[in-house]
Parts: structure tokens; sequence; C-alpha cells
């Protein structure tokens, strides 16, 4: 055999070989990574492995199906957060065929028109991947040019439509023209700043008229043996609640049996399955954020490589160690700090991210949660420029009992949005919802305390969000003024005005 | 068997060629080589009395067989196509489709004499046969034969002025003596070329063959070899120079700008991508064509290399249009640096045979060229497998 | 009771849909003009009943609740045309089988002006002659529509004042009975 022909014979073998293994671990399950085309954008790269997540569409779907399965891949764990932000552009507005000139330009009908994934290169902020100016495809011609609709718009380059903190694409709550007029002239910051929805966690836990004392703590006496763990359940919002350390440590044993029964079943770390079994909802938000998106009901499994082995007539005939080899790699449950792309402290890198976390298993203690807890991770500017800030200070003086509840300003204060929720104040566990865009935290947040101009100021300023707002904004956000003056340029008539305004309910 | 047969002028110049510290033949242009063996055959034959010549045509004298099988195939072959009638067309033809039969019919025939003696020193995938002389007197003997007929002043055996002119007209004389030795026998090399020493009757036919030779490795060597090296010049510059320079930015500007839908339209990308896969297909049927010359009109094989480097040159246009030379990760960046490595290689080869062509020799360059033909083909080899997951990986997800 | 307004709305337009798409293929049945007029019967008719029984009765004679652009966020009912629109924003989530629009040549929204030769044409015809409705075809992103264009007139005197006032409405002269606009209904054609 010469040379040539053996080195054809080989190419030939290596050739289809390399293929069937990659197309193996594309249909029926393996590592992956090899295979991705790019980085993923944000927190997705917690489940770029679940492919099959977004590309739902099957092996040789058409484009159109594809498309049609990834932007409903969007749509499954966004949509309700679009419409709780009362979406400015939903996909319907667009369905329209009078739209189809501006399909060609911008097809709004499409999430992927904007976020299209695995394209790290053009991935700006919100994992959008057209450039800054896309307004300009649908508001900058004929009738419809806001340049000559709007006077004071004029000059303006259409890249500063989003960046500026005047407009959003998607949530534009704190930020429509009304809205500013109503909210103009607020100073910057309210006679009594205080966040209403936290007061109630507050004055919560400090309620004194326990359910339980210590003598209820149902445990066996191995595990009673260190007060502190005693005294931290006592004063905790469980023991409030009738909870007893049996209700975590031995959940069956602690409904039915006695005494006896609670040291049998008596589990000495008991998973967060335990805690979710009560706090249901924040379990399911916790999933929905990206501290727990793994665990998001939306998310694919991994690949069963047996059953679809088998499904191709190979069952018997693969032996066991091959079959390894078309396993899905799983990535362990919850995620770990190290795999973040955020900045963090080295030392929690090992730690990954449940209930006990941030919450301490018996204090279960919501302050700690609320600052410690995130900045025993996360370790960027705003973060470590939150300790010595104003915020951090009121903090400070409301925990330490020197101010009213509701005073003091915490990560979670802002970061962790606070629902009314059967007459509960809860955590919403998905911190998606107050993140990004940052004028999201206006409404629910800032204005408790501040004027709608500073917050909107405060918000537009990168480095003073750096500083965790220690300092003035450096410039001013003009979508005010702007709105003020166009508001009394064409006044409403005062029948009109009390006609559609009155009589006004639930105004603050 | 051949024990009893006369050695052939194909065989001296093999033997000529053979480099006694590697074992393998003198890195000398590849097609100065192979017309050297196709001119060997011709005058071979000549010196048999089977071929003759005239101011025009080459022809048939006498169809019998010489006995000798190595003469016997190409007198065969030139009777079964009287069409072809020149000496000049017949060097064509027995270069490139003959040429690497006849070396190693001569080879083995060496060996078979016991002038060689085969070795098998490493992995027969990666390295040809060495060949080492049994006792190098053949080889000593027949240098210095030829020196002696270079420095003296006598009447040459035609056969010698044969072998002269056959090395001469290849320049390969100049790898086989030194330097200083040539310039001082050229006077007698020139007179050899006009012949009148030798009153043989085959004169003619050995001239004849000796300017077909000559004519034949110049228009192989000059012909396009210009525009070769420029294309592979240039298509190489611009692969090594996209690679190295700072990539264009996506635009910041929204709208259908040239770039964006090139970089970031899928439509265009398919466009782009199959662009692509077809010129480096084009590219690929043309090598594969170039070493089957029977399936080429003679006339045009000249231009094949051209072609090939001329795909080769769009192939990086087309890959500059589908990727901005951006390098992705994973599967796409491993597919990327296999395909510029193919690309650049592709032109080292061109570059190369460009300088290798004119004489002297540069024995590196000739090094760096056969390196290159290589790794161009080694580079070849995991390419489909990676394009068929780049490809598949689109319509699977 | 406004979701229930609007889904006994989005339940009639599909039947009607579905009459014109069996209808019109057959090329018998129900022409593209007269599933159009019913439709726009329908939509006008839920429309003034939301008009007068919901928004008249509760702001104006009850006065117990306001109507506000901004409804959500005062606590309010959506105004007429914005019902109109969410019906029509519905509609596009449900079927391709037609669509409407509440369009203007002097629209409040400047996404809600013409934006097609034929929404021009036809806002323009019923404009000036409001007795008559208009009738068209038309090709958008290679397929081509059935299109009617009914005349839109401020039916009360809240319609021509806000028209009026609103700060972004380029008229100020509206009267009672003048034409505001036009609905769109288009039906793809085969």
């Amino acid at each position: 055999m010469s040379r040539n022909t053996l080195l054809w014979i080989l190419g030939t073998a290596g050739t289809l070989l390399a293929t069937a293994v990659a197309v193996a671990w594309m249909t029926v399950g393996g590592d992956r990574r090899i295979l991705l085309p790019g980085k993923t954008a944000d927190a997705h790269h917690q489940i770029e492995l679940a492919c099959e997540t977004c590309h739902a569409a099957g092996a040789f779907a058409s484009a159109k199906k594809a498309e049609k399965a990834l932007n409903k891949a969007c749509r499954g764990c966004h949509e309700a957060e679009l419409k709780a932000a009362g979406d400015s552009h939903p996909p319907r507005k667009f369905r329209n065929p009078r739209m189809a000139a501006h399909w060609e330009k911008l097809d709004a009908r499409l999430c992927t028109a904007c976020h299209v994934e695995h394209r790290p290169e053009t991935t700006r902020t919100s994992a959008v991947t057209v450039p800054t100016d896309f307004c300009v495809a649908c508001h900058s011609e004929g009738e419809r040019d806001v340049r000559a609709n709007r006077p004071s718009h004029a000059g303006l380059a259409f890249d500063t439509c989003a960046s500026s903190g005047c407009h959003n694409y998607h949530d534009n709550q704190a930020l429509y023209a009304d809205f500013l007029v109503r909210h103009a002239d607020q100073p910057w910051l309210v006679p009594v700043p205080v966040h209403r929805l936290s007061v109630q966690t507050r004055t919560r836990a400090s309620r004194t008229e326990a359910a339980l004392g210590r003598g209820d703590a149902m445990a066996p006496e191995s595990a009673l043996r260190d007060p502190a763990i005693l005294d931290a359940w006592a004063a905790s919002g469980h023991a409030t609640a009738g909870e007893n350390c049996a209700a975590c440590h031995a959940p069956v044993a602690a409904k039915a049996a006695g005494q006896s029964g609670i040291e049998a079943q008596w589990v000495e770390a008991p998973d967060t399955a335990v805690c979710e079994g009560c706090h249901r909802w924040q379990a399911k938000t916790f999933a929905q954020g990206r501290h727990g998106m793994r665990q998001h009901p939306r998310v694919s499994k991994p690949r069963d490589p047996h059953r679809r082995i088998a499904a191709l007539g190979l069952g018997t005939w693969l032996p066991e160690a091959a079959v390894a080899w078309f396993t899905d790699p799983a990535p362990p449950r919850r995620m770990t700090v190290a795999e973040t792309h955020l900045p963090i402290h080295a030392e929690a890198a090992h730690l990954s991210l449940h209930c006990g976390s941030c919450h301490r298993p018996h204090a279960v203690d919501t302050e700690a949660a609320a600052v410690e807890a995130c900045a025993s991770c996360h370790n960027d500017s705003h973060t470590q420029a939150y300790f010595g800030s104003p915020h951090h200070a009121l903090w400070k003086a409301e925990t330490a009992g020197e101010a009213e509840p509701g005073t003091g300003v915490s990560c979670a204060t802002c970061h962790l949005e606070k629902v009314e929720r059967r007459g509960n104040i809860v955590a919403n566990h998905n911190q998606n919802d107050l993140l990004r865009p940052n004028s999201k935290m206006i409404r629910p947040v800032c204005l408790d305390c501040h004027g709608l101009g500073f917050s909107l100021d405060a918000l537009a300023d990168p480095r003073l969000i750096a500083r965790n707002f220690r300092g003035k904004p450096e410039s001013r956000v003009e979508s005010i003024a702007w709105a003020v003056r166009r508001a009394a340029e064409n006044p409403q008539e005062e029948e009109t005005e009390s006609r559609v305004q009155s009589p006004r309910r639930n105004s603050p | 068997m051949t024990q009893n047969l006369a050695p052939t002028l194909a065989e001296d110049v093999v033997l000529l060629l053979l480099d006694d510290q590697s074992g393998t033949l003198l890195p000398i242009q590849e097609a100065a080589f192979k017309c050297a063996l196709a001119g060997a055959m011709l005058m071979d034959l000549a010196f048999a009395y089977r071929i003759d010549t005239d101011l025009h045509s080459l022809m048939v004298s006498d169809r019998t067989p010489v006995g000798d099988p190595m003469l016997d195939r190409v007198l065969e072959r030139i009777s079964g196509h009287p069409e072809v009638s020149s000496a000049h067309a017949w060097v064509e033809i027995l270069s490139s489709e003959e040429a690497g039969i006849i070396r190693e019919q001569a080879l083995a025939r060496l060996v078979e004499h016991g002038v060689l003696q085969r070795h098998r020193k490493f992995p027969r995938l990666f390295r040809a046969h060495r060949y080492a002389r049994v006792d190098g007197v053949t080889e000593r003997e027949l240098k210095g034969h030829i020196r002696d007929v270079l420095h003296s002043d006598d009447i040459p055996d035609p056969r010698d002025v044969a072998l002269i002119c056959l090395v001469d007209a290849c320049s390969i004389l100049a790898d086989i003596f030194p330097r200083e030795e040539i310039e001082q026998v050229a006077p007698r090399i020139e007179q050899f070329h006009r012949m009148d020493l030798i009153g043989h009757e085959v004169t003619g036919t050995i001239d004849e063959a000796r300017r077909a030779i000559v004519l034949a490795v110049r228009t192989r060597a000059a012909r396009f070899g210009k525009w070769l090296a420029a294309f592979s010049f240039g298509g190489g510059l611009a692969a090594v120079a996209t690679l190295l320079a700072p990539r264009i930015p996506m635009p910041d500007r929204f709208g259908p700008g040239l770039f964006e839908l090139l970089w970031s339209d899928e439509t265009w990308q398919q466009w782009s991508g199959y662009t692509l896969l077809g010129i480096s297909l084009a590219g690929l049927l043309v090598a594969l064509l170039m070493k089957t010359p029977l399936l080429v009109r003679r006339k045009s094989r000249d231009w094949w290399p051209l072609v090939h480097v001329g795909f080769g040159a769009g192939c990086v246009l087309a890959l500059f249009a589908h990727t901005g030379f951006r390098f992705g990760v994973n599967l796409n960046a491993a597919l990327m640096w296999n395909y510029l490595a193919l690309l650049v290689f592709g032109a080292l080869v061109g570059i190369s045979m460009r300088r290798t062509a004119r004489p002297p020799l540069n024995a590196a360059l000739n090094r760096l060229r056969r390196f290159s033909i290589r790794a161009h083909l080694l580079a070849l080899l995991p390419l489909p497998a990676l394009l068929a997951l780049h490809l598949l990986i689109v319509y699977l997800y | 009771m406004n979701r229930n307004l609007f889904r006994r709305t989005g339940v009639t337009f599909c039947v009607m849909a579905a009459l014109a798409g069996t209808g019109s293929a057959a090329g018998e049945g129900v022409p593209y003009r007269q599933v159009a007029d019913m439709l726009y019967t329908v939509m006008s008719a839920d429309r003034e009943v939301y008009t007068h029984m919901v928004v008249q009765r509760l702001v104006e004679d009850q006065q117990v609740i306001a109507a506000s652009e901004h409804f959500e966020d005062d606590a309010a009912l959506p105004l007429p045309a914005q019902m109109f629109r969410f019906g029509a924003e519905r509609v596009e989530e449900q079927t391709e089988d037609f669509s409407y629009a509440l369009l203007s040549l002097w629209p409040i929204n400047k996404q809600n002006g013409p934006a097609t030769g034929l929404e021009r044409e036809g806002l323009e015809r019923v404009a000036e002659n409001p007795e008559e409705n208009f009738y068209g075809e038309e090709e958008l992103a290679g397929q081509r529509y059935f299109a009617a264009v009914y005349p839109d007139i401020a039916v009360a005197e809240a319609c021509a004042s806000c028209h009026n006032n609103h700060k972004d409405s380029p008229r100020t002269d509206i009267e009672v009975g003048d034409v505001l606009g036009g609905v769109v209904i288009r039906i793809p054609m085969p």
C-alpha cells in the first residue's frame, strides 16, 4: 500500500469518525462545549449547555421554525417580566401587515431582531446586539421623525435615546412624559424618606409575642448542646411563626410521630427542599432569577443518552463505557460563585448558591441576607463603595435601632423587590425584575425617598453608581424640563383635565 | 530480468543526483528533473534507432521492442500516439505522466544492479525511501568520467555528450559540480551543444531532444511563474496581514452597512459561506486534475497551477467576507486556524516555486517548498470533518 | 368587565375571519368586502357599547371612575380608542386571517399615521367623503391584501376635545361630527 493510499484511508476514516462522534454529541448526548459558537450573553452562560432550552425546533427544522422556537424560548422566561414592565414595544404591536416596511429594517415582532445569542462582540448592555442607535429604524423618517415632532429633540443623535436616561425600548413606566410632568419639581429628598414596603418587613422581625419559646424546640438532646443555635432560633421568625427544630430537621416526624420519631428521622443538615416546602414563591422566583436559573422549569434537562441510543436501535449494542461518552455533563444543579462572570471575592469562589448561601439556617436573619450575604461574594466597585455610603449609614442606623424602620437602604432594598402577597410583604428573589435597565428601580424604590429628577440624574451617572451614590449627580437629564416645557406650551383645558383625571383614587 | 541490460541515461541522471549524505535525491527543481528523465528516455530511444526527428516532427522509425522494459514502455506509448509529433510535446507528456514511474524504475534497477541499497529507516508514511551506495564506486566513476570528458580535448563518446547535454539542459549541472568548475568548462559544454564534435547518425535527434528539454524546462519554470508567485504572495500576504492586523470593528451605527450585513446577517453569512466552500472545492478539483493529467488537455496544463492559486487567493477574499478574519471560538476557531494554515502553506508553495525555478537553485528555499507542500496537504486532512460540523451545527440547532 | 368585552370581541372576530377564509378561498361564499363590513360592524358596535355603557356612564353620568390614557397608573378606565387598539393587538396575537387598525391623518401618536399608499388614499377619501367607505387591494411584504377603510367620526364631545387638547395632537379645530380618521381592515388574499 502506498503512502498516498494510506493517507487517503486514514483521512477518510478520521473524517467520518470525527464527524460521527460530533454529530452524536449534537443529537444523542455528550459534552458540547467545543461546539459552542460563542460566549452567551449575561447570565445565560449558566444554562449555555442546556442548548435545547432555546434550540427547541429540532434537527433540520426550517429557519422560520427555528427562529420561532428561539423567540418562544425568550418569551417563556421573560414575558411575565415584560408584561409587568408595561412593555412599550410588545411584538403584537408590530404584527399588523401595515408595519411591513418596518419589518425589513428591524423586525420588532421578534426578540431575536435585537437580541442574538453567541455574539459577544456585538453584545451590548442588556444583551442587545444591534447598534445603540437602533431607534433610528422607525422614528427618523417623514411624519414619524421625532426630531421634527419634538423641537427639543431637533439636534439629538439616535444613540442618545436609550443611553441618556430618557427612554428604554421596553420599560418606560417611570419615563413617560405625563409621569415626568406629574413628578416634576420634586425635591431631591422627600421630607420623610422611608421605603414603604420595607417598613413592614423590618417591623415584623422585631415582633416580640413569639409563638414558640426555647422550651418548644422539639429536638433530640444531642442537637441542643449549642445554646447559641437555640437562641438564634428562638429569636427568629421561624419561632415566631410556630416552626420548631423538627419542622426542618425531621419534617415528616414533626407532623405525626412524637419525640422518638423525631430522633429517629433527625437530619443534621436538611436540604433546601425543606425551605422550599414552605417558602414556595421565594423558591420559584429564586429559580427565575440569576442566582438559581439552572433550576428554572423551562431550562431543558440533560438529555437521556440511553433512551436516545435505544431509539437508534443501538441500545444493546453500545457498551456502557461508550454511553458515558454520549452523556451530557451534568452541571451542578446550583451555580457556584466561581462560575459567574462578575467580579467576586476569590475566597467565596467555592460556594454554591442556595437558600443557605444568604440566609443563616437558624437566625434566618434577613438583615444579614440583605447586605453581608451579597457582599460576601460580589466584589465590584458599586458593592465595595456601599460600605460607608449614605445608604449604608442609614442602614446601620436602622439596624442599630437608632432610626425608624424603612429608613435604611440595604442591597436588597434596591435589588430584591418587595411584593405584597396575601397581606405579607415578601421578597421577589428574581433580582432581574429590579435590575436592568436601572430605571426599573425608580418607581418601586427610588421615589419613596427621592424626587424623580434626582433619581433620573443619579441613575444616568455611571460614575456616581460606581461610587454607590456618594455625592451628587454630575449631569442633568433634560427629560423632565423638556416634558414640562412641552406641557406648558400645550396646556390641557381645565374641563378635560377634571373630567379625565377625577375622581383620582389610589393617589399617595 | 534486467541484470544484463545496459544502464539507461535515466539511471545515470538519478545516480548523479543522489545525495550521499541524506540518501535522497538532490533537492532540485521538480520540473527540471522530470524533463531530464523524459529527455533521457527519448535520447535512449534515439540511440537504439527507434525514433527519429526531422526539423518539425518526431516519428517512430522502428516499432520493434528494444528489449529493455523501461524503454519499451515509452516506445509503445509514443508509437500509440502518432498524432503527437514533436519532441517538445513528448517531453511535456512524458515529464508529467511518466516521470514518476521512470524514476522508480531507475531506482529499482540501480538497486537490482547492486549500485544502491534501499533503507527504510523511517515510517513509510512520512518519508520516502532512502538509498545508500553500496560502494560509491559507480557514482564516483560516473562523476569522474564526466569530469574527464569535460576537461579533455578528445572526441567524446556520443552517449557522454548526450548525458552532459541532458543535465545541462535541465540546469542541474550546477547541482552536481561546483560552480567554478562549470565556469571553467563552459566553452566545452558550448561545443557539445553544437554537436559538431560527434559525427553520429542520431545527432539530430539528440539535439532536438535537448532543445525540447530546454524549452520544456523554461516554459514550465517561467511561463506563469511570475503570476503564480504574485498570486500566492498576494493571497498569502493578505491572509497573514489580516491575521495580524486588528479586526475591522462591527459598525456602531444602525442601518444596512456592508460589514454588518456580511458578518451578522444570516442570509449573507450563508451566501459568503457557501461561496467560500464553492471556491475551495473548485481549487481542490483543480489540484486533483493537475495530478491526473490525462483528464486535462495538454496545452492548457501550464494554466492549472495558476488557476489553483487563483482560487486560493479567491478563498482569502471569501474568507474575509465570511468572517472578517474573526476567529470565533471552539470549533469555529479550530476551523479558522486549519483553513488559514491551508492557505498560508499553499501560498508558501507558490512563492517558493517561483524562487526555486530560477537557477542557481536555493537549497533552503527548496526545502521550504517541500515542507510547504507537505504542510499544505496535511492541513487538508482535518478540514472536511471540521467543515462538516461547522455546517451541521447550523442545521441541527 | 373589560376582559370579558375583549374576549367576546375576539371570539366574534375569529368566527368571522373563518368565514372570510373559507368563503373567499373557494371563490364563492362571502366576498371580501362583505366580510370586512361585517367585521367593522362588530368592531364599531363593541366600541360604541364600551363608549356609552362603560365610559360615558361611569365617568360622566355616575362619576365613579375616570378614564385616562394612563389608566393603570391612574387606576382608571382605558379610553375608548385605547380599548379599540388593545382589541386589535389581541387579534394580532391570535390570528393572521385579518388585521385592523385605527389610523388618522392627524394622529396623536405619529405611528398611527398612514404607513402605506393605500392607507393614505383611503384616509383622505373617507375624510372628504364620510358617507362612503373605501375599498382597495395592496401588496405588503409579498402578500396581497384586501383593504377596507371606514371613516372614524368624533361622535362625542369628549372625542373632539381630547383630540383638540392633547399636546401631541396636530389639530385643534375638530368638532363633533368631523372625521377624525379611519379604521383600516385588511384580509390577506390567497
